[in-house]
């Protein structure tokens, strides 16, 4: 009979190992959550410099590195530079840059002139990640 | 191995046997006693020899005799013994009234504990199943949970960290912590049943049983001389019946 009793009470101490449950405030490690509070590593804006093309053209060129490997598993994914002077848009796509390191050309900038750009890091549509740059082209 | 006490009641018998064959001038006879039950049975001869054996030669003649088993009823009967002739003699003790009447109350008393001491103890296994079941189920809500976990660990897909953050997770949080609830109300019932159990057990093994006094007993020692270490004492009974 006592048996019993501390077969049940054995019971009810291995249940107190699954009291804890989900806290949702505290899953933000996912690099890939709108919520993720670690350090920013899945992309990072190498360069920003500005070249002159054989027509006599300025281009200003953003090189951006992408990190896939911290992502929590394969995905493909998408770099967008946004031109906030001009609503223009340059798209990268992981499947065209093996090397994960992509260079968004601005064609016909003006020297002297700062632009800004929002480099976006996109999987399925969403927006992992956004930086701003600015910088003035020159050469 | 012959005590004293058997040496003294065979030469009694002997001496009884050979004086009524002397008087009588004829051979004695043998008696073969079949007795239900088999074994433990005594008798007393002719008022008194308190035997055992399971044969007797006696001078011929009609012989009384008393037969006892414990738990059984003192009979008397008489048996005529037929010179040089061995004779089998068949009886059937009857139980005693007060040993049936015994029986019937162990049986009242076993059935009123096993009733007190089994009913605790399925209720209390059934509450441990119960119980069982519970904590399964509840170990199953918990796997769904760190499942949930792991695959926001795992994806990469920003709509479905969304969904499980929104929708799923809250939602087996919910079955989860309902699973708890329903085990933690089993398994308190059944550790106060698991208590009742113990208490009733322990209860129980303080009841006294019904002894048996085997009144039989007291009336057919006292048909005869008892020897004993100190000389023996003579133990009867008297009775009076007192009428208008």
């Amino acid at each position: 009979m006592r048996t019993s009793i501390l077969l049940l009470a054995s019971v009810l101490f291995l249940a107190a190992c699954h009291k804890d449950d989900v806290d949702i405030a505290t899953l933000t490690t996912n690099p890939m959550d709108a919520d993720y509070s670690g350090q920013a590593v899945l992309m990072e804006v190498d360069t920003v410099h500005t070249e002159v093309t054989v027509w006599s053209i300025h281009e200003q060129h953003v090189t951006v590195r992408v990190h896939p490997g911290h992502f929590p598993s394969p995905a493909p994914y998408e770099v967008w530079c946004i031109e906030e002077n001009v609503p223009d848009t340059i798209k990268g796509y992981s499947s065209q840059h093996p090397d994960n390191r992509f260079e968004l050309e601005n064609y016909q900038v003006a020297l002297g002139t700062e632009y800004c750009y929002r480099i976006q890091l996109r999987v399925a549509d969403v927006v992992i990640r956004e930086e701003r740059v600015c910088a003035i082209a020159q050469l | 191995m012959m005590t004293r006490t058997t040496i003294r009641k065979s030469f009694l018998l002997l001496l009884h046997c050979a004086c009524t064959s002397i008087a009588s001038a004829q051979a004695p006879g043998k008696l073969r006693l079949m007795v239900d039950p088999g074994a433990g049975f005594e008798f007393v001869l002719d008022h008194r020899f308190r035997m055992q054996q399971r044969e007797v030669e006696l001078a011929p003649g009609p012989h009384h005799f008393s037969f006892w088993a414990p738990t059984r009823r003192v009979t008397d009967t008489t048996i005529t013994v037929q010179s040089g002739v061995m004779k089998d003699f068949y009886i059937r003790l009857p139980y005693s009234p007060e040993y049936i009447a015994y029986n019937k109350q162990l049986s009242q008393w076993q059935a009123k504990r096993n009733l007190q001491r089994r009913l605790p103890i399925l209720a209390t296994a059934g509450a441990g199943v119960w119980t069982l079941v519970r904590y399964a189920k509840l170990k199953d809500a918990k796997e769904v949970l760190d499942g949930d976990r792991e695959r926001y660990r795992l994806t990469a897909v920003p709509s479905d960290i969304t969904k499980l953050k929104e929708v799923t997770i809250p939602q087996h949080k919910e079955e989860f912590r309902s699973e708890r609830g329903k085990f933690y109300m089993a398994a308190g019932i059944s550790l106060a049943c698991a208590g009742v159990s113990y208490y009733l057990y322990r209860r129980t093994g303080k009841q006294e049983k019904p002894q048996f006094n085997d009144p039989e007993k007291v009336r057919f020692d006292g048909l005869v001389w008892l020897p004993g270490t100190d000389g023996g004492q003579w133990a009867t009974q008297l009775s009076m019946t007192i009428g208008k």
